[in-house]
């Protein structure tokens, strides 16, 4: 039935909507990536993230899907990459810059294990709570937390462990874009804006460094942003910077904000569809970001009067070439359909 | 007789009363003084659509209503989907960090600097919201002040 409403709903927008998804995921084996694939391949034409802008303004044929993965888990490099590179399906990769040089686990994986092993949230450490501290703070619990109770993540298993930057590199170096997700995975809108950008700057910089070219994306870690966090990603080189919200994305949205609709591992096939469709029909669905369906009002904001946001223009300078000639190739493609 | 004494939001001291304390009778004060005095600074912040209202203050406890002179004034980023009791939260850790490096200073014997604060500086005075002020807060609050927040977000 899911499976079915699903369907009739992506063929709807296939006809209705130009742009498409971009997809946010995280860890996947090489049967979920091969699953996850062959599920959105019938609704969607992969991308590669240089063309993103372009394809904002797609219509009139198959919508397009961009893979995304964030966090840079080790199993990325080991059952993602390669499945992908055997389908051919291009994808970005968002890595957590300091924490590939430290290669410590990620904070929420260290919670996920305190909670595995206690069976229960310790006090003060709800992920709601957590998710509000700034990054210092919450480490300090966490750590309070697992020497507490001799708990922490297993950085052997590659779902928990980071990749190294050779296997960055290799990634690179076979197609994949590689995008910064901050120095830490710090909820950016937390710390002091001075510690927020400094993050942001650090890990574009940091990234652009290893793959020895610019670094050309951004993702918030757990999707938080501020508009003047996204310009300073832009400033630091950034093209195009990614939230949570989880909508279909076209050409009404800036690239500074472009949203993303979150996928897991376990989803069944009938499930990946039905978010896409819903994602289609609207902004029904819940930002995992924690602000629930509030950026429809962004959305509503974002979208009444554009020339009121000052990043608009700025964006809208860097992106105008782009736009222009997506525009031109529409055009084209229009003429020919 | 204490050394410091610690006032967090609360209501007003007699002066007998903070007076006792050797190095200094401090107060945390959840919006920015003296931009915003009073009760629920953040609450009125959003009632009132002024932004700069909202963020916390560190300030000597004198005989006035947070009318004391200001040690460190810090705001939360303000990000899509904030409500009152995140910014709140917020403010509140940012502030309790600040305290500790407050005192960490007094416990040196060093007297903390005054927090450089604009002479001409506008300073208002609100009490408890009454039955109008939370109905508009909690009527609009979805609607028009989330807006409001997400919108001064957009713009910062």
């Amino acid at each position: 039935m899911l499976n079915a409403i699903g369907r009739i709903c992506l063929a709807l927008a296939r006809h209705l909507k130009s742009g498409g998804v971009i997809v946010n995921e995280h860890v996947l084996d090489r049967e979920q990536t091969r699953r996850h694939v062959d599920v959105l391949s019938r609704c969607f034409d992969f991308i590669h993230l240089n063309d993103l802008p372009r394809q904002l303004y797609r219509r009139g044929k198959k919508p397009f899907c961009l893979l995304t993965f964030d966090d840079g888990k080790r199993s990325n490099a080991t059952a993602v990459a390669p499945e992908l590179e055997r389908l051919g399906v291009p994808a970005v990769f968002f890595v957590v810059s300091g924490s590939l040089d430290d290669q410590a686990p990620l904070w929420f994986d260290r919670h996920r294990a305190l909670q595995k092993k206690l069976g229960a949230t310790p006090n003060g450490l709800s992920l709601q709570v957590l998710k509000q501290l700034p990054y210092a703070l919450l480490i300090e619990r966490i750590e309070r937390a697992c020497s507490q109770y001799g708990i922490d993540a297993n950085p052997r298993d590659a779902d928990v462990g980071l990749m190294s930057w050779e296997q960055v590199r290799r990634l690179h170096r076979r197609g994949f874009s590689i995008g910064a997700h901050g120095h830490t995975h710090t909820i950016l809108t937390r710390e002091s804006k001075t510690a927020a950008f400094e993050s942001i700057a650090r890990s574009i910089a940091k990234v652009s460094e290893e793959i020895g070219e610019a670094c050309g994306s951004f993702a918030f870690p757990n999707g938080n942003y501020t508009a003047e966090l996204a310009q300073h990603a832009i400033r630091c080189g950034a093209k195009m910077v990614m939230t949570t919200e989880p909508t279909w994305v076209d050409q009404r949205f800036p690239l500074w904000r472009l949203p993303r609709l979150q996928i897991f591992g376990d989803n069944s096939p009938g499930r990946i569809r039905l978010k896409a469709a819903v994602a289609a029909a609207g902004r029904i669905l819940k930002n995992p970001d924690g602000t629930g369906r509030l950026y429809r009002a962004i959305n509503r904001i974002a979208r009444r009067d554009p020339t009121r946001n000052p990043i608009e223009k700025d964006v809208r300078s860097l992106v105008a070439e782009a736009e222009a000639e997506a525009r031109t190739e529409a055009e084209v493609n229009v003429g020919l359909d | 007789m204490p050394d410091i004494i610690l006032l967090v939001s609360g209501g007003v001291l007699k002066s007998h009363i903070f007076n006792q304390a050797k190095l200094a009778a401090l107060h945390i004060h959840h919006g920015q003084a003296p931009l915003i005095r009073g009760v629920s600074s953040i609450v009125w912040g959003i009632i009132e659509d002024k932004r700069d209202w909202i963020g916390e203050t560190i300030h000597l406890v004198d005989e006035g209503s947070d009318t004391g002179a200001i040690l460190w004034r810090g705001a939360p980023q303000l990000s899509p989907g904030d409500t009152a009791a995140t910014l709140c939260f917020r403010a509140h850790v940012e502030a309790v960090a600040a305290l500790l490096r407050l005192l960490e200073r007094y416990a040196r014997r060093e007297e903390p600097a005054r927090w450089p604060t604009p002479a001409a500086e506008a300073s208002t005075y609100r009490s408890t919201p009454g039955l109008g002020a939370w109905l508009k807060f909690l009527l609009l609050g979805r609607g028009r002040r989330a807006r409001f927040l997400i919108d001064r977000a957009l713009q910062c």
